[in-house]
């Protein structure tokens, strides 16, 4: 092939040859399929937020003994069983999951104080008050309007700490498809009347949000989160967990590949146009002909293990973390120094029980 | 009553470091009383458990476990437990075991302090009463069993800190002993109807156990209750 003639396919790689790089490699055989375009300090802190299939990179940055971030960090000696009831440790806030662009932004814009916490709306239910943010946040609804209120600063100050503190704040988009106030344009994490609150046509209304809108959602979620850490990176994913129905009156296969697209299309484009914004595929490795669908449950919908597995192998082997630590050494152990001041406290508890022999 | 038994204390106080104010007290009222007192860390964790033939049962301790077996034999081969002889319980509490932990990330129970401190979490009423319980269940447990096969009231710790998340710990511990049928006296709104912290002249030098002034007190405020009463000679 000395004398074939040259032209700008000539010199490619095998990994751009669908053949070599896929057909024959096989879904275990891929290599590179992805590779951070930055250095990242060697003590880089991630923190994670989005949609469902983003609680899997939270656990596996947590079990690869990665800087995973907690910005709202569950009490001290909780019990696991508790602490997975009240959502701590699956994002590094408790935003529950962030479907859609718009509620990034609508969460980002009060952390930033550009509108109230108490902007976004508390329903009543029978049993109590729900955060319309995050309506299943608590195993039971809050006690008061209050609570809920106060539960959700707390929140937004997780997530202010969870921007401040991290390097990269890993996105993982999920869904084009949403509801909204119709007065107020507010973004609902579910649709009225499914997990809290009480749908009315009159006051909810269905969105499917157009690429534009989205890409103006990211865009002002990035410039607000850069406004408080200049230095964050922004990791997009798109989750390849299908819809699990769909209001848009399409069929739920076609309203799904719709929304994917979408987010995907507008998540490579942002990359595209921003240094510190990358992409990165667990999309393609889970959904991507490779994989016959391998790597799903039966429902067809649900992430199996093994997929899970595959997509942080790439996402590991593709972090470059060679850069020089910035954080310094981590804080001393809050909990031993508790620990020892609770034991101090008993010693003197015990001394005194000793007195009190000697006094009687 | 078999002749040939001793006769009985007037009460038994069975509980933590707090008991030695509450027996302060009763002999200062003239009262006979008996105790078992075991560290905050057995009934923390949990190695003090119900026992039906000697009231408790301390496990992993013998040193311990003698203290009950001694009184068993005091009491002539009989358990505390009798419709005859009121207990006073001091366990169950143990707050410096368990809220420094709670808070040890910033956790806050209440609103107001949470706002003002913008490091803090809030903890919503429902995660202090999941904590409680998770962590308290096998105390409630003992308790119930106590009130059950005993005469048992449990006297909450007094209150050193005002309102806090000691506060708010007490408050939700008598709350669900109380749930769950245990007889409960809390001394503290009687000592600072405001809900401040009690006066220091009742506190000791440690800053978290009440003093023999403060169980006189409350031993007073029981009697004056009905919650107990001195053996008729």
């Amino acid at each position: 092939m000395t004398n074939a003639p040259q032209n700008p396919y000539s010199s490619l790689p095998p990994q751009a040859y669908w053949r070599t790089g896929v057909a024959e490699a096989g879904i275990f055989g891929l290599s590179g399929l992805w590779k951070s375009k930055w250095v990242l300090p060697g003590d880089a802190r991630f923190s994670t937020f989005g949609s469902c299939f983003a609680q899997h990179i939270s656990r596996a940055l947590q079990a690869r003994g990665m800087n995973w971030f907690d910005g709202e960090p569950a009490p001290g000696r909780i019990p696991a069983e508790l602490a997975k009831a009240f959502n701590y440790g699956v994002f590094s806030a408790r935003t529950a999951n962030i479907y859609t662009a718009a509620q990034l932004v609508t969460l980002l814009r009060m952390v930033t104080g550009q509108t109230a916490p108490d902007s976004a709306e508390v329903w009543q239910d029978a049993d109590g008050w729900r955060d319309s943010l995050r309506p299943a946040i608590e195993p039971k609804p809050f006690a008061s309007r209050a609570e809920a209120l106060l539960s959700r600063q707390s929140m937004l100050r997780g997530l202010r700490l969870a921007v401040t503190g991290a390097d990269v704040f890993v996105f993982t988009l999920g869904l084009t498809e949403g509801w909204e106030s119709a007065e107020t344009g507010q973004p609902y994490a579910t649709c009225p009347g499914t997990v809290g609150g009480t749908f009315n046509p009159d006051q909810h209304r269905f969105v499917n949000y157009r690429a534009a809108a989205i890409r103006a959602a990211l865009d002002e979620a990035l410039a607000l989160m850069r406004g408080l850490n200049p230095d964050i990176h922004l990791l997009l994913t798109v989750s390849p967990v299908p819809l699990t129905a769909t209001a848009s009156g399409d069929y739920v296969l076609v309203a799904t590949m719709h929304s994917k697209s979408v987010l995907r299309g507008v998540a490579g484009e942002l990359a595209q146009d921003d240094p510190r914004v990358d992409y990165f595929p667990s999309y393609e490795i889970i959904n991507g002909p490779p994989t016959r669908s391998a790597f799903f449950e039966p429902n067809l919908r649900s992430v199996v293990p093994q997929g899970v597995d595959l997509v942080m192998t790439h996402f590991f082997s593709g972090l470059n973390t060679t850069g020089p630590a910035r954080h310094g050494p981590a804080d001393p152990d809050i909990a031993a120094r508790i620990e020892a001041q609770m034991n101090a406290e008993e010693l003197v508890c015990e001394e005194m029980m000793l007195e009190k022999f000697n006094a009687s | 009553m078999r002749p040939d038994l001793p006769r009985l204390p007037d009460l038994i106080v069975l509980g933590d470091s707090h008991s030695n104010a509450l027996v302060a007290g009763c002999l200062a009222h003239g009262l006979n009383v008996e105790m078992l007192r075991f560290s905050g860390n057995f009934w923390h964790s949990g190695q003090v458990r119900f026992n039906r033939q000697y009231g408790v049962w301390v496990r992993n301790s013998p040193p311990n476990q003698a203290l009950v077996t001694d009184l068993y034999k005091r009491l002539g081969d009989r358990s505390f437990l009798s419709p005859d002889l009121p207990i006073l319980g001091s366990f169950g509490f143990h707050l410096g075991r368990m809220v420094p932990r709670f808070a040890m990330n910033g956790h806050e129970t209440d609103g107001p302090r949470f706002l003002a401190n913008p490091d803090a979490q809030f903890a919503s009423s429902a995660l202090l009463s999941a904590f409680v319980a998770a962590l308290r269940v096998d105390h409630f447990t003992t308790a119930q069993r106590l009130s059950r096969f005993g005469t048992l009231t449990m006297v909450a710790p007094p209150d050193v800190f005002g309102p806090s998340n000691y506060q708010s710990f007490r408050h939700e511990i008598v709350k669900q002993l109380r749930d769950a049928g245990t007889k409960v006296y809390d001394p503290n709104p009687d000592l600072s109807p405001t809900g401040q912290a009690i006066l220091p002249d009742y506190i000791t030098a440690d800053g978290v156990h009440g003093n023999d002034a403060y169980g006189e007190k409350v031993i007073g405020m029981m009697l004056k209750r009905g919650l107990i009463k001195k053996r008729a000679a």
